[in-house]
C-alpha cells in the first residue's frame, strides 16, 4: 500500500516545479484550509463527551491529528499559523468564549507545538515520525502552557510569602503534570498518533495537486527555520523549549518516581524544597520561549508582508498593454 | 488554558451520533428530537454568536471595549494585597452583571473556580501546606477570577464582527478580520457536511455490537467515525478553499498584505465618543485609586 | 516567447476603433504537474456587448479559457504558458488579478465557496472596500439593486437559497463594475427555473448597460433562449465561434462536446424535414416549435393510453406526519405538516416541488434518520421509531445530494463495500465486484471518488447504494449538475434498476428525470402534499406547475402549445404520436 502511495507521489512531485517557495495565494489557502478544519475540529472534540475530574479532564482537549496530519503534508509554518486561529475564530470566538490575552497566548503555545510537530514529519511514509509528531506536538503545547500557568501562580503570589507558599507551588505542578500525562494519551495518542498514522498515508499525494501544491519531498524536508534569514529565533526556541522539557520531565519523574502511592506524598516535601530553584530556571527559559516565538512570527509575517507588496508594485507602461506570458 | 473554561461542558451532553440511546440495538424508542442534538449544537453556536444582549458595553465601540478589558487584565496583576485584589473581583463582577453575560456562563464559571479551588485546596492539605499557602491560593483565585469575569464582560458585549473591526482598527493582521467572517459562513456548512457524513457512517458502517464494558465500544465508535469522518471533510473542505482563495484574489484580499485605503474605509463607521474616554477613564481612575488606597 | 512588436495587421472587418472586450492570442497553457496542455495555440475575439456561451465537454479547456480572461491564468494557477490575452486591449500579462477584476468580473461554479462574509450586503462590499473605492456604499447599493438584492441585503448568506447566493456572487462582482461579466454553469447548482433568474438578469445587464458576458453552459435550451454566439472547445482548442442559430444547426459537433439537442431542435429535425436537410434555421422557442409543428400536427392527436402505475403491495407508509426545526431567533419552523402518503412496491416516485418545500427532510424522515415529531413513518412494517437508523439501513438506503459527502473511503470499491462488510456478508466481495460492473465503474473502482467526473460520481453513489441492497431507495437530486449526456445516463440506469429495487423515491428539480423516469408525482408545497398523480396529469394540470414553480419539460410545452390534451413526456412520444396519426385517421 505504501509503496503504491509512493509511487503516485512521486509522478505527481515529478510533473510540478522545482520550486521550493510558496506564491502568497497558496500561503492563503494552507492558511484558511488549516484554519477551518481545526475550528471544526475544535468544535467537534468539545461535543464528544468527557469526564471530568476536579480539573482534570479526562477526554479530548483537541484534534491534534488534524494539524499534525496537515502540517505533515503541507507547509508547517503556515498550518502552525492556521490551525490556531482557527481553534480562536471557531470554537472560542463563535462559542463566545473568548478569553482575551489568554488567548494570544495560547495562540503562540500551539502555533510553536503544531510547527515543531510539523517539520518533525520529513517523510509522510515514516510512520514512526508521523507517530511521534502528535505526541511532540502535545508535549510541547501543554508543557508551555504548563509553565505559563505556573508562572501566572508563581507571579500571582506575592513573592515574600512564596516561601512558605511551597506547598501550593507543589500542588500545581503535581495537577499540571497529571494533565499533561492524561492529555499525551488521549488527544496526543488516542486522537493524536492513532489518527494521524491512518490518515497521512491516505492523504499524501492526494490533497496537494487539489490546490496545485507539491506533496512534501522527504530529501527535502522542511526544516525549522523561519523564511530567509531568520534561523536564529528558531534555533533558540528550540534549545529553550528542550530545556524546558527535560526540565520538567525531570520534575515529574521525580514526582513520579517518589509517589509511587499517594499515602507517601507527603514523605517527599523536603526533597521538592531544593527541587524548586531549578524549577525557577525552567519557568523564566519558557517565558523566554513564549517571547521569543511572539517575536519571530511577527517577524515572519511582516516580511512575508513586506515582500507581498514589493510582488504587488506595478508598473504600468505602454508595453504592458503588449506584453505575452 | 486558564482554569476556567465556561463553554466547553454546555455541549457535552450530546455526542454527534445524537443521543447515546441511539446507538443501543435494543433501543425500544427514539424521541422527535434525538436527531436534533446536532441541530441543536449549531443553532447554540450561531446564538451565541449573535445573541449580544446588551449591557453597558454592547453600545460602546469596540476599542474602548478592548482598552477596558486590557485595564481591567492588567490591574490585578499589579497588587499583592488581598483586599485591592477582592475590590477587583467585586467590581469585575459587577462588570459582568451589568454586561448581562446570562447565568449559563456566570454558573459554569462560578462552579469550575470553586471547583479548581477546592482540589487545589485538598492537594495543598495532602502535601502539607498552611496558612500562607491558603491566602495565596486565595489570592490566585481572586487574580484569575477577575480577570475571567473581565474577559467574560468584554466578549460577550462584542459580537465577532465588532470584534474583528476592533481588533483591525488596532493594526491587527487583516487575515484575523477575515477569518472571523469567513469561520460565520463556514462553520454551519462544515458541520452540516459533517453531520451527513458521520450519518453516512452509522448508516453503512459496522452496526453496534453493544455498550460494552463501562460503554468502551460505544466510546470507541464514536471516536472511530469522529476520526475517519475527516477523511472526506479534508479533501472536501481542501476543494472549497481552492475557490475561496481564488475569489478572494479577484475580489482585492491578499492575506498579509494590509491594504490602508480599504482599511480605513472599512472602519469608517467607528466611532470614538466621549462617553468611550469616559468609560476608559472612570475605569483608571478605580484602578489606580484602589491600587495606591489598598 | 518572443515579445510582439506590432499588430501584424489590422483587423479587415474592422475600420473603427472598435476595441474587441476580449482577444486571445497563441495562447497555450498547462498545469503544473499535467501530462498534456490544457490549452492549445487557442485564439479567440469576443467583441464587447455580445452574450457568450462557451461549451464543450468535460476536460476541454472551458473553464482554464475563462479564467485566462481574468488572470487568474497564470496568476493564481503558475504554470507554463505562452501566448497574449488582451481585455479592452491591455494585456493581462503584467496585470494583478485584483486589477484586471475591475475590467472582468467571475463567478465560480461552486459560487457558495465565493462568499465570505456573514451578511449579503456584507459580502457584495468586500471587493470595493478592499480595493479602497471611496464609493463602495453606492456600488454595493447599485449592484444590490441592479439584481434585486436590495429587499434580502441584510440576510446572512447561509439563509438564503441557492439562486440568491449566486446572484449574491454575481453581485459581488457587479460591484467592481467591471464590463466583462464571466459565469461559469450558472445552471450547475439551481433548478432551471432559478438558473432562468440569473439569465433574465444576465441579459437585462447585457442589453442596458452593454456588459459583455460569458457563460460556460452545457443546457441547449438555456444556449437557444439567451446567448447571441457560442464558442465551442475541444481538446484545449476553439473549434469554432459562430452566432447561435448556426451553432445549434452543428449537431454533431454539439454532439461531442455532451451538448446533445435541445427538445426544441430534435421535434424539428423529425417532424420538419427542411429543417432535418438544414434549408430551414433550427427553432429556438417553443413557440418557434409550436408554430414550425402547427402544418404538421394538423387538428388532433391521438392520445396513447397512460402506462398503468404499479401499485404493488404496501412497502412504506407515513401518518400524520409532521416535522420542523427550530430558528437561529428561537422559534420553530414547520416542514413537513400532516403528510399521510403510502408508497407501494413498483412506484417510481418524483418527489417535486421548489427549494425549502420540504424534500430533503420528508427523505430523511423516510430514511429514519430524522424520527418526526408527530405522526409514525413504517416501513416494511416497522415503526422508524422502534428501530434504530443503522438497523433500518438494511430496508432502506438514502442517497443524500452531494456524492462527495457519500464518499467516506478513499476508493470507490471501498465505498460500495463498506455496507455488506459491515454487515459481515460473506459474498461482500462478489457483490461488490458485481454492483461495480452492473454502474460500469470496474475499471475505475480503485481511485477516489472524489476524483472522478460528475457523472461518474453519480453512478458510484448509486453502486453504493445498490450494495446495501435496500427495498426502498431515497435519492436526493440525483441529476443536478451534470451535464445533458451523463443525466440521461444516470436516469438510464435508474431505469434498468427497477429490476433489484422494490421502490424508489426521487427528491427532484429535474422534469425531465419526471417525464422520462416516474410514473408518480408527488408535488410538496410548503410541507403539504398539494397533487399525488403521474406525470401526464400534472403537466396538464396548469395551477398546480404555477403553485409548486414547476416548468414542464420543452417537448411538454411544444405538446401544450399545439393543443394536445394529454402531454407528451418524450419527444420520441410526441414524435411517434404525430407520425402515427394519418395512418391511425380511417380507422
Amino acid at each position: 500500500m505504501s509503496s503504491n502511495v509512493a509511487a503516485t507521489v512521486d509522478s505527481v512531485r515529478s510533473r510540478l516545479p522545482r520550486s521550493e517557495q510558496l506564491s502568497g495565494s497558496q500561503k492563503l489557502m494552507i492558511l484558511v484550509l488549516s484554519m477551518t478544519l481545526y475550528g471544526v475540529g475544535d468544535i467537534v472534540a468539545s461535543v464528544v463527551p468527557e469526564i471530568q475530574v476536579g480539573p482534570l479532564e479526562l477526554g479530548v482537549s483537541y484534534f491534534a491529528f488534524i494539524a499534525v496530519v496537515l502540517a505533515a503534508l503541507l507547509s508547517p509554518l503556515w498550518v502552525a499559523l492556521g490551525a490556531p486561529l482557527g481553534e480562536l475564530v471557531f470554537s472560542d470566538m463563535l462559542l463566545g468564549d473568548f478569553g482575551g490575552l489568554s488567548e494570544l497566548e495560547g495562540f503562540l503555545q500551539t502555533a510553536l507545538a503544531i510547527y515543531v510537530a510539523g517539520c518533525l514529519v520529513r517523510n509522510p511514509l515514516n510512520r514512526v515520525q508521523v507517530a511521534l509528531a502528535p505526541v511532540v506536538m502535545v508535549l510541547v503545547d501543554k508543557v508551555s502552557g504548563g509553565v505559563v500557568d505556573i508562572l501566572k501562580v508563581v507571579i500571582g503570589i506575592d513573592p515574600e510569602s512564596l516561601e512558605e507558599a511551597d506547598g501550593l507551588l507543589a500542588a500545581f505542578l503535581l495537577a499540571e503534570g497529571l494533565d499533561i500525562v492524561v492529555t499525551v494519551v488521549f488527544s496526543g495518542i488516542l486522537f493524536g498518533a492513532l489518527p494521524a498514522l491512518w490518515l497521512t498515508p491516505r492523504l499524501y499525494g492526494k490533497i496537494e495537486p487539489i490546490m496545485g501544491l507539491r506533496p512534501r519531498d522527504p530529501q527535502h524536508p522542511p526544516r525549522l527555520t523561519g523564511p530567509a534569514g531568520t534561523r536564529f529565533w528558531p534555533v533558540a526556541v528550540l534549545a529553550v523549549l528542550a530545556a524546558g522539557a527535560i526540565a520538567l520531565f525531570a520534575t515529574w519523574e521525580e514526582f513520579v518516581g517518589r509517589a509511587d502511592g499517594l499515602a507517601t506524598l507527603g514523605s517527599f516535601e523536603p526533597d521538592f524544597v531544593d527541587q524548586f530553584g531549578e524549577a525557577w530556571m525552567w519557568v523564566a527559559g519558557a517565558a523566554g520561549l513564549a517571547v521569543g516565538f511572539g517575536i519571530f512570527l511577527l517577524v515572519a509575517v511582516l516580511r512575508a508582508r513586506r515582500s507581498r507588496d514589493a510582488a504587488t508594485l506595478t508598473t504600468t507602461s505602454a508595453d504592458d498593454d503588449e506584453a505575452s506570458f | 488554558m486558564t482554569a476556567v473554561a465556561p463553554a466547553a461542558p454546555t455541549m457535552a451532553t450530546s455526542g454527534p451520533d445524537g443521543s447515546t440511546g441511539r446507538k443501543a440495538p435494543k433501543a425500544t424508542t427514539r424521541s422527535g428530537f434525538d436527531r436534533m442534538s446536532v441541530e441543536w449544537v449549531k443553532l447554540e453556536l450561531m446564538r451565541v454568536a449573535y445573541a449580544t444582549r446588551g449591557g453597558f458595553l454592547a453600545r460602546r465601540d469596540p476599542r474602548a471595549v478592548l482598552g477596558w478589558y486590557l485595564l481591567c487584565a492588567v490591574a490585578p496583576w499589579l497588587t499583592y494585597s488581598t483586599p485591592a485584589l477582592a475590590v477587583f473581583f467585586a467590581v469585575a463582577l459587577a462588570c459582568a452583571l451589568a454586561a448581562r453575560i446570562g447565568p449559563l456562563l456566570l454558573g459554569l464559571f462560578t462552579l469550575g473556580l470553586l471547583g479548581q479551588a477546592a482540589y487545589v485546596l485538598v492537594l495543598v492539605f495532602v502535601l502539607g501546606g498552611n496558612a500562607a499557602a491558603i491566602d495565596g491560593l486565595l489570592q490566585i483565585s481572586l487574580k484569575l477570577g477577575a480577570i475571567s469575569l473581565a474577559s467574560m464582560a468584554a466578549f460577550v458585549s462584542l459580537d465577532p464582527e465588532k470584534l474583528s473591526d476592533g481588533l483591525q482598527a488596532l493594526r491587527a493582521p487583516a487575515v484575523l478580520g477575515f477569518g472571523v467572517s469567513y469561520g460565520y459562513r463556514m462553520v454551519s456548512l462544515l458541520i452540516d457536511e459533517f453531520q451527513t457524513i458521520v450519518d453516512g457512517h452509522r448508516l453503512r458502517g459496522t452496526p453496534p455490537r453493544g455498550h460494552g464494558f463501562l460503554g468502551w465500544r460505544t466510546a470507541t465508535r464514536i471516536g472511530t467515525i469522529a476520526v475517519q469522518a475527516f477523511y472526506p471533510l479534508i479533501l472536501n473542505t481542501a476543494k472549497r478553499t481552492r475557490t475561496t482563495v481564488e475569489a478572494l484574489e479577484t475580489r482585492g484580499f491578499a492575506g498579509t498584505s494590509g491594504d490602508d485605503q480599504g482599511r480605513r474605509l472599512r472602519l469608517a463607521h467607528l466611532r470614538f465618543t466621549l462617553a468611550d474616554a469616559a468609560l476608559l477613564l472612570v475605569t483608571l481612575v478605580v484602578v489606580v485609586a484602589t491600587l495606591v488606597l489598598l | 516567447m518572443p515579445a510582439p512588436t506590432t499588430v501584424a495587421a489590422p483587423p479587415p472587418a474592422a475600420p473603427t476603433t472598435l476595441v474587441p472586450a476580449i482577444e486571445v492570442r497563441g495562447l497555450t497553457f498547462r498545469y503544473p504537474g499535467a501530462a498534456q496542455d490544457s490549452l492549445h495555440d487557442v485564439d479567440l475575439t469576443i467583441e464587447p456587448g455580445d452574450f457568450v456561451a462557451v461549451v464543450g465537454g468535460n476536460g476541454s479547456g472551458k473553464t482554464t479559457l475563462c479564467k485566462a480572461f481574468n488572470g487568474l491564468v497564470p496568476h493564481f494557477w503558475n504554470g507554463d504558458i505562452s501566448g497574449r490575452v488582451r481585455v479592452h486591449g491591455r494585456s493581462t500579462a503584467r496585470r494583478s488579478v485584483g486589477e484586471i477584476a475591475h475590467d472582468v468580473g467571475y463567478v465560480f461554479q461552486d459560487f457558495g465557496n465565493q462568499l465570505v462574509r456573514p451578511t449579503v450586503r456584507d459580502d457584495v462590499s468586500f471587493g470595493p472596500l478592499n480595493f479602497g473605492h471611496e464609493d463602495w456604499a453606492e456600488r454595493t447599493d447599485r449592484a444590490l439593486a441592479a439584481l434585486g438584492l436590495a429587499s434580502v441585503a441584510s440576510t446572512h448568506t447561509w439563509q438564503l437559497s441557492g439562486g440568491q447566493q449566486h446572484l449574491t456572487a454575481l453581485a459581488g462582482s457587479l460591484a467592481l463594475a467591471p464590463s466583462i461579466l464571466v459565469v461559469d454553469e450558472p445552471a450547475a447548482e439551481v433548478d432551471p427555473r432559478r438558473a432562468a433568474v440569473v439569465y433574465d438578469h444576465l441579459t437585462r445587464l447585457n442589453r442596458e448597460q452593454g456588459i459583455t458576458v460569458v457563460v460556460i453552459e452545457h443546457h441547449a435550451e438555456l444556449i437557444a433562449r439567451y446567448a447571441r454566439s457560442v464558442v465551442l472547445m475541444a481538446d484545449g482548442r476553439v473549434r469554432w465561434h459562430l452566432p447561435v442559430r448556426e451553432a445549434l444547426a452543428r449537431r454533431d459537433d454539439l454532439a461531442d462536446a455532451h451538448v446533445p439537442d435541445p427538445q426544441v431542435v430534435a421535434l424539428a429535425r423529425e417532424l420538419v424535414p427542411a429543417v432535418a436537410r438544414g434549408e430551414e434555421p433550427v427553432p429556438l422557442t417553443v413557440d418557434e416549435c409550436a408554430d414550425l409543428l402547427r402544418p404538421v400536427a394538423g387538428a388532433a392527436d391521438v392520445a396513447l393510453p397512460p402506462t398503468p402505475s404499479g401499485r404493488g403491495p404496501l412497502l412504506a407508509r407515513m401518518t400524520g406526519v409532521e416535522h420542523g426545526y427550530r430558528t437561529v431567533s428561537g422559534e420553530r419552523r414547520t416542514v413537513l405538516e400532516g403528510l399521510d402518503i403510502e408508497l407501494h412496491e413498483d412506484d417510481r416516485v418524483a418527489l417535486v416541488g421548489s427549494n425549502g418545500a420540504g424534500k430533503s427532510t420528508l427523505l430523511s424522515v423516510l430514511s429514519g434518520l430524522a424520527v418526526p415529531r408527530t405522526g409514525t413513518v413504517e416501513v416494511d412494517g416497522r415503526d422508524t421509531r422502534s428501530v434504530s437508523a443503522a438497523g433500518l439501513a438494511d430496508t432502506v438506503c438514502y442517497l443524500v445530494q452531494r456524492p462527495e459527502e457519500m464518499f467516506l473511503q478513499d476508493s470507490v470499491r471501498a465505498d460500495v463495500g463498506m455496507h455488506p462488510r459491515g454487515r459481515g456478508l460473506t459474498d461482500a466481495d462478489e457483490l461488490v465486484d458485481e454492483v461495480l460492473a452492473r454502474v460500469n465503474l470496474t475499471r475505475l473502482a480503485d481511485r477516489d471518488g472524489r476524483l472522478l467526473s460528475g457523472g461518474q460520481q453519480r453512478r458510484a453513489t448509486l453502486a453504493i447504494g445498490l450494495a446495501m441492497r435496500p427495498r426502498l431507495l431515497l435519492l436526493d437530486e440525483p441529476t443536478s449538475s451534470l451535464d445533458l449526456s451523463s443525466r440521461d445516463d444516470v436516469i438510464a440506469m435508474l431505469d434498468a434498476l427497477s429490476g433489484h429495487i422494490r421502490c424508489t423515491v426521487v427528491a427532484t428539480h429535474d422534469m425531465h428525470l419526471v417525464a422520462e423516469w416516474a410514473n408518480r408525482v408527488i408535488v410538496l408545497d410548503q410541507g403539504r402534499v398539494l397533487a399525488d398523480t403521474d406525470p401526464q396529469t400534472l403537466f396538464a394540470s396548469p395551477a398546480v406547475l404555477e403553485t409548486a414553480r414547476l416548468v414542464p419539460p420543452q417537448v411538454t410545452q411544444v405538446g401544450a402549445a399545439l393543443g394536445m390534451a394529454v402531454p407528451p413526456l418524450s419527444v420520441d412520444e410526441l414524435v411517434r404520436r404525430l407520425s402515427t396519426r394519418p395512418t391511425e385517421e380511417p380507422a
